[in-house]
């Protein structure tokens, strides 16, 4: 009987350790990973949402990007947003849809501790509901962060297409 | 001792054998089937052979069968949203691609990839016209399709990494669609079913 007690702390402390050893990571990547966490709950509406949670959320969207950020959607978005038009345009969106859901299937991080700087690769999957219509969708946007004052932000969001268009020209893959 | 009275005493003793535990031998022994029904009679063998299963499923499902759950209609009519599936992550280990292959089309990881058919290989020119392929000028029969759809691109000439890839439901612009050139490298498996 004993004998199934250590063995089943064993476990434990494995199982315990193999968590630990997996979330204890860089601290830099850590964090860059909870901020976008924090930015997806952000841009995400549930649904039957007020339009003073709305607004609140859409306020904080800028806290998330540097000063000089710039956002390009193309083609889904023809013009270059800064921080502030990309919080106006999340308004207009949560007020035209019923719910948006936002998940991110794959993350890729690379961290320039020196320069403080990171890029980040993320696939996107989520739906747009509308009138009891849903419409999913799957995108990978390539993001640039920089550290300022120990917190990291986006600097530059950028919608990559990994299947090129024909007459797109060479792959930056 | 006469064999009878032998046979009467033995009687006697398995009787007391058996004799209704108490709740708490009962509880007990409750516990201990539970227990064994967990871990089995030898825990630590169960731990190791509990150890080496998971490991050969991490290998076998993220390198060799990646499962896949279709979402959306872009293959329709092969495969259909909601349909469950299995993809050979070896099969271009020792072989390339093929024309008519379906595969699955890495982005960032390989938890959110693309499906899409293989319609033209690395150095051949490519070109929608008016919904009809043409790889090397010549009319491409494709049985897979249900809608043609009217899809004019220009023409492309595939670099010697390059594929060129599309889903087979053709209704919509291309524009629509997510279709054009991959890397090699971006195709992580075929299609099994």
């Amino acid at each position: 009987m004993n004998r199934y007690y250590v063995i089943a702390a064993l476990a434990f402390c494995i199982v315990i350790g193999a968590i630990w050893f997996f979330r204890s990571g860089d601290r830099d990547a850590r964090q860059i990973n909870r901020r976008l966490d924090e930015l997806v709950e952000t841009v995400e509406k549930r649904g039957n949402q007020s339009s003073l949670r709305q607004m609140t959320q859409s306020q904080a969207v800028p806290g998330f990007f540097s000063a000089d950020a710039t956002i390009r959607m193309a083609p889904l978005y023809a013009s270059t947003l800064g921080r502030r038009e990309t919080a106006q345009t999340l308004y207009l969106i949560h007020n035209n849809v019923d719910r948006l859901t936002v998940r991110v299937r794959d993350r890729r991080l690379d961290i320039n501790h020196e320069e403080g700087t990171a890029e980040m690769r993320i696939t996107l999957t989520g739906g747009i509901h509308q009138g009891g219509r849903r419409e999913s969708y799957v995108h990978t946007f390539q993001l640039n962060w920089i550290k300022e004052d120990r917190d990291w932000f986006i600097r530059q969001v950028e919608l990559v297409q990994a299947i090129r268009p024909p007459g797109a020209g060479p792959a930056e893959w | 001792m006469h064999r009878a009275e032998v046979a009467k005493r033995n009687v006697v003793r398995d009787t007391i054998r058996v004799e209704a535990p108490t709740d708490q031998q009962a509880k007990a022994r409750g516990a201990n089937w539970l227990l064994i029904f967990l871990i089995g009679r030898h825990p630590v063998r169960t731990l190791i052979r509990a150890g080496l299963l998971a490991a050969f499923c991490i290998v076998i499902f993220r390198h060799a069968l990646l499962p896949v759950v279709v979402s959306g209609d872009s293959m329709y009519p092969a495969y259909r949203n909601g349909q469950l599936g299995f993809a050979n992550g070896l099969a271009y280990a020792r072989a390339e691609p093929q024309r008519g292959d379906v595969v699955v089309i890495e982005m960032t990881g390989r938890s959110a990839m693309y499906l899409k058919r293989v319609l033209a290989l690395p150095g051949d020119e490519v070109r929608f016209s008016n919904g009809a392929l043409l790889v090397n000028g010549q009319v491409v029969n494709e049985p897979y399709i249900e809608v043609n759809g009217t899809w004019t691109t220009a023409s492309e000439t595939l670099g010697p990494h390059d594929y060129f890839v599309a889903g087979d439901n053709r209704s919509g612009p291309w524009q629509w669609h997510a279709m054009g050139v991959v890397d090699r490298d971006q195709i992580a498996g075929r299609i099994l079913f």
